[in-house]
């Protein structure tokens, strides 16, 4: 049975002091501008670059800025940080459990405090042990991301190495001689050349099932098509009939913003082999298709991705009578810290939804900024 | 000066609109309260050949009752037809009718589902078995009568010998919810058009409340 995350406790990551939640396999993350969702949302991110080729535990931290920088202000200056995961299915929900605790050295180079590894509940890796105490270069490794030492828990590595997270900016899609492309980059810069690496087989089952989709929100396209240009350029291309008298082509530099990132939203559900990520996948998209995302999401979640970590705060995607409390995790900003937790956890907001109330009514006020009406006032 | 109409003028003027308006190629606006309700309105106006320009979804009961009046002026010179919920409001649908709207426009077809749009789903009993998989003699013989039609169809899907009928439909414990994650979707389509899927005719006898509905659409359009 394919796997999920199932729990997710941090210490001192980014702005929270702590986190100990549940995960369903639809989680939801729902919090004011800046309140940390893309900072949980990073914690995954973190999980994988720690076993991609080229990431490892010091890339991992120094991408971020190092370890002051993903320390919780809030935090003692010296406490350490804290990612722990677990991870199972419905009949084993605790079937592996990973924690990472780190620091930095005097040198500010990030230093491993502890890692740890349960199958079952039992230990099968503890360290640092003490003889790896005086080695640095020990301390600056995984035996996660090394496979002569992760042969034990191969499934956690391999379960890592498939998260994937997709946000696409439509502007690097149009303009990417502007921007290096870099290798698995999360916005999107390289997402042409992913559908490049494709066998040319695959590549055209899964572009007939996104423009199946994309049809029912953009129905004027059609003939959704990869090519490669004159000078070596991967392109997508589609015909869209209401352009001119004559269907014309056009590439993805002129899609449209909401029509470049359903594609990637589409691309990441039908071929996502481990959890995704999606970051406000409402951007740019209508009402009208929004409402209808948490449904999609589900189906996907019957076929092909087992699980899924979006971030929202669309009104319309809370409008869906089947998203669970439980799927659903409130970030709640306080002055220092910001506290999460499921909705399902506040009797409050279980009472309102008795009341017969819309989700969206009841959780959006609840995690709006206090100071929203504040903004007019900029321009006085 | 009033430009209010007199009584007379206004009987006039909807008389003239009765006569012109209600044609074939004329687009309708619609108006419900969610999603479920805007499938079944979409199937019923496939029924009847009527093109809806557009259906709002209310997003909740108060918010459509609250643009009720503005959709029943906006009913004076184009076809509107409003579907809501009668639920647990009042004893019965004329008691709301007369209370949520009072006047009604000439081109409004305004329909209080008794006491929800589920017990209409419902009453196609045969098929709404088969399609989810439930035995027949658990689904009431007349749904209008059921307190909660909603809760009675996720209490019914308990008894659905499909796994993924239950999957969807029912809420996982822990959920704080009504409805599973995909009831909408499996709602939507039960309302496809298909021969072992919900069929008008069959569901009009076992609910006089959308007997109703459906006499007065014919009505109102002349068929």
């Amino acid at each position: 049975m394919k796997l999920h995350f199932t729990h997710l406790r941090l210490r001192n990551w980014r702005n929270f002091t702590e986190v100990d939640i549940k995960l369903q396999k639809r989680v939801f993350l729902v919090g004011p501008n800046a309140s940390g969702k893309s900072n949980l949302i990073d914690v995954f991110r973190f999980l994988n670059d720690l076993v991609k080729p080229g990431g490892g535990f010091v890339s991992a931290v120094n991408n971020r800025g190092g370890v002051s920088s993903i320390r919780c202000l809030a935090a003692r200056r010296k406490s350490n940080i804290e990612v722990s995961v677990k991870i199972g299915n419905d009949n084993k929900p605790e079937l592996w459990e990973y924690s990472l605790v780190f620091s930095q050295d005097k040198n500010r180079i990030p230093k491993i405090k502890g890692e740890v590894v349960k199958k079952s509940g039992e230990v099968i890796l503890e360290r640092p042990k003490d003889e790896e105490q005086d080695d640095a270069e020990l301390l600056r490794q995984t035996h996660l991301e090394q496979t002569q030492s992760n042969r034990n828990f191969k499934e956690v590595f391999d379960f890592f190495r498939r998260i994937y997270y997709l946000h696409i900016v439509p502007q690097i899609i149009r303009h990417p001689d502007r921007i290096i492309i870099a290798r698995n980059d999360p916005y999107g810069s390289d997402f042409l050349s992913q559908i490049a690496n494709l066998t040319e087989g695959r590549r055209k089952q899964r572009l007939k099932k996104i423009e199946n989709a994309l049809r029912k929100v953009v129905p004027q396209l059609s003939d959704l098509t990869f090519e490669i240009d004159a000078v070596g350029k991967p392109h997508i291309k589609a015909k869209y009939h209401n352009w001119r008298p004559n269907a014309g082509w056009q590439t993805e530099s002129t899609f449209s913003d909401g029509t470049l990132r359903l594609t990637g939203i589409l691309w990441a559900l039908f071929g996502a082999k481990g959890p995704v990520l999606l970051e406000e996948p409402e951007l740019s998209l209508h009402p009208g298709a929004v409402k209808y995302l948490p449904q999609m999401f589900a189906m996907a979640q019957k076929r092909t991705v087992n699980q899924m970590v979006i971030s929202s705060h669309s009104y319309d995607m809370f409008t869906d009578e089947g998203i669970g409390l439980d799927e659903t995790i409130l970030l709640i900003p306080g002055s220092e810290k910001t506290e999460v937790k499921a909705a399902s956890d506040d009797k409050d907001l279980r009472t309102l939804l008795e009341e017969g109330l819309v989700l969206a009514d009841v959780i959006l006020p609840y995690t709006a900024p206090s100071d929203g009406s504040q903004l007019v006032f900029a321009f006085e | 000066m009033s430009f209010c109409p007199t009584p007379h003028q206004a009987m006039v003027h909807s008389w003239f609109l009765r006569l012109n308006s209600i044609s074939a190629n004329m687009e309708w606006w619609g108006a419900v309260e969610g999603e479920t309700d805007e499938f079944l309105m979409r199937r019923l106006a496939s029924e009847f050949g009527i093109r809806f320009k557009v259906i709002y979804p209310a997003k909740g009961k108060d918010n459509l009752l609250k643009k009720l009046p503005g959709y029943n002026r906006s009913a004076h010179d184009r076809p509107w037809f409003v579907l809501i919920d009668l639920d647990r409001s009042f004893a019965c649908a004329p008691e709301a009718l007369k209370k949520w709207l009072p006047e009604r426009s000439e081109m409004m077809i305004f329909k209080i589902a008794v006491r929800s749009i589920e017990s209409w789903l419902m009453a196609d009993r045969e098929n709404f078995a088969k399609f989810f998989r439930v035995p027949l003699k658990s689904i009431p013989e007349s749904p209008d009568d059921l307190e909660n039609p909603k809760k009675r169809i996720i209490q019914l899907m308990e008894k659905s010998s499909s796994s993924i009928i239950r999957n969807d439909m029912i809420p996982t414990r822990g959920s704080g919810r009504k409805v599973g994650k995909l009831y909408s979707t499996q709602i939507q389509r039960f309302l496809m058009p298909g021969d072992t899927y919900w069929q008008l005719e069959k569901a009009m006898l076992h609910s006089e409340s959308l007997s109703k509905c459906i006499t007065n659409i014919r009505r109102f359009i002349g068929k």
